[in-house]
């Protein structure tokens, strides 16, 4: 049994968002949010490439590998940050700030889920963790960096993404 | 469920104390297009001051995304302190709910111009809102200096808590 990924349900989950075919975006003051079309990397592996895109500076980039197991169920992100640097100036030192992985020790376990069988409530609860450790595990490492809201804001992005990648998979 | 923003507006407009007060409240609950720029929905922000001194908010539109199988909704807020030019201070805020409605988990992060950034811990028991108002307030200094805005930093915490209720209200099942 391996994962599906359903492209047109992952594109329908981010409102107010343009659409290409190869990627979508959206922009939130002068930061503009680009999420490329996940793809296959291996069985039950998806890679996302994101961007945040700055009028006055270069470009942060992050990559996540989302492994889930063959149910469906999120278990581990390998992340890539790539901070651009401030002004108008050439790329010609990026500076990695984060590179890691997240998984699933120290679960937050904090969602309810009532009515959910055991199964899809594993699904929901582990796709939360994710989303709320990518959060302040990310954050965390590039607060530091700048005092750019449009970039710390990046990281919701990211979370948001986590969570809609979840929501796009099934089993096969 | 869905996070609806008129409810988000009119909870800003009445809060508890009323002691803010919305621009422009009389349209869209005082949502409005930052420099009139409609090329984005989350374009849309709503500002406010402090009734008691002159000190400056906005909160950017909220992002919202469900949880796989409708089990619930996580939603993100940037709101900026407004302190003009390039100096604003930033708070960027992540909160789930199940999908009874109920908020279960909230965390916020904090920018300040010129000062070292702090944020709270993931928070998903006891009063949320209190813990997370609590651990800026922790946080926040007695003096920021002359050209500091100390006092409008100073109310960074209840603006958290006003942002945090409000948004309670905002989510619909």
């Amino acid at each position: 049994m391996s994962v599906k990924f359903n492209l047109n349900t992952f594109k329908s989950l981010y409102p107010n968002s343009k659409s290409s075919s190869e990627y979508l975006e959206y922009k939130v003051e002068d930061s503009q949010y680009r999420v490329y079309n996940p793809t296959v990397k291996a069985d039950n592996v998806l890679n996302v490439k994101l961007d945040h895109i700055r009028a006055d500076a270069t470009d942060d980039h992050v990559e996540l590998t989302v492994t889930f197991s063959p149910t469906g169920t999120i278990n581990k992100v390998d992340y890539d940050w790539t901070k651009g640097d401030d002004g108008y100036q050439v790329p010609d030192k990026l500076i990695k700030v984060v590179d890691g992985t997240l998984e699933i020790i120290g679960a937050v376990g904090a969602l309810e889920t009532f009515g959910l069988s055991e199964e899809l409530a594993l699904d929901a609860k582990e796709a939360f963790d994710f989303c709320a450790k990518a959060f302040n595990e990310i954050s965390t490492a590039i607060v530091k960096f700048n005092d750019n809201g449009g970039q710390l804001y990046f990281v919701a992005v990211v979370s948001h993404t986590i969570n809609r990648l979840c929501s796009s998979v099934s089993a096969n | 469920m869905k996070f609806d923003y008129d409810a988000f507006g009119k909870a800003m407009n009445s809060n508890e104390n009323n002691d803010i007060d919305v621009k422009n409240s009389g349209e869209n609950y005082g949502w409005f297009y930052k420099d009139d720029d409609k090329s984005s929905a989350f374009n849309q922000v709503m500002e406010y001051r402090i009734k008691d001194g002159d000190h400056n908010y906005r909160t950017w539109h909220q992002e919202s995304s469900m949880i796989t199988h409708d089990a619930g909704m996580l939603v993100s807020v940037k709101i900026d302190h407004i302190r003009g030019d390039n100096l604003d201070d930033h708070i960027v805020l992540q909160m789930g709910f199940d999908a009874s409605g109920k908020l279960f988990y909230g965390q916020a992060f904090v920018q300040m111009k010129e000062e070292d950034p702090f944020h709270t811990e993931i928070i998903t028991s006891g009063d949320i809102i209190d813990k997370v108002h609590d651990q800026i307030q922790d946080k926040i200094k007695d003096n920021y200096g002359v050209n500091g805005s100390t006092e409008g930093r100073k109310q960074i915490p209840h603006i958290v808590r006003l942002n945090m209720e409000a948004m309670c209200d905002g989510v619909k099942k």
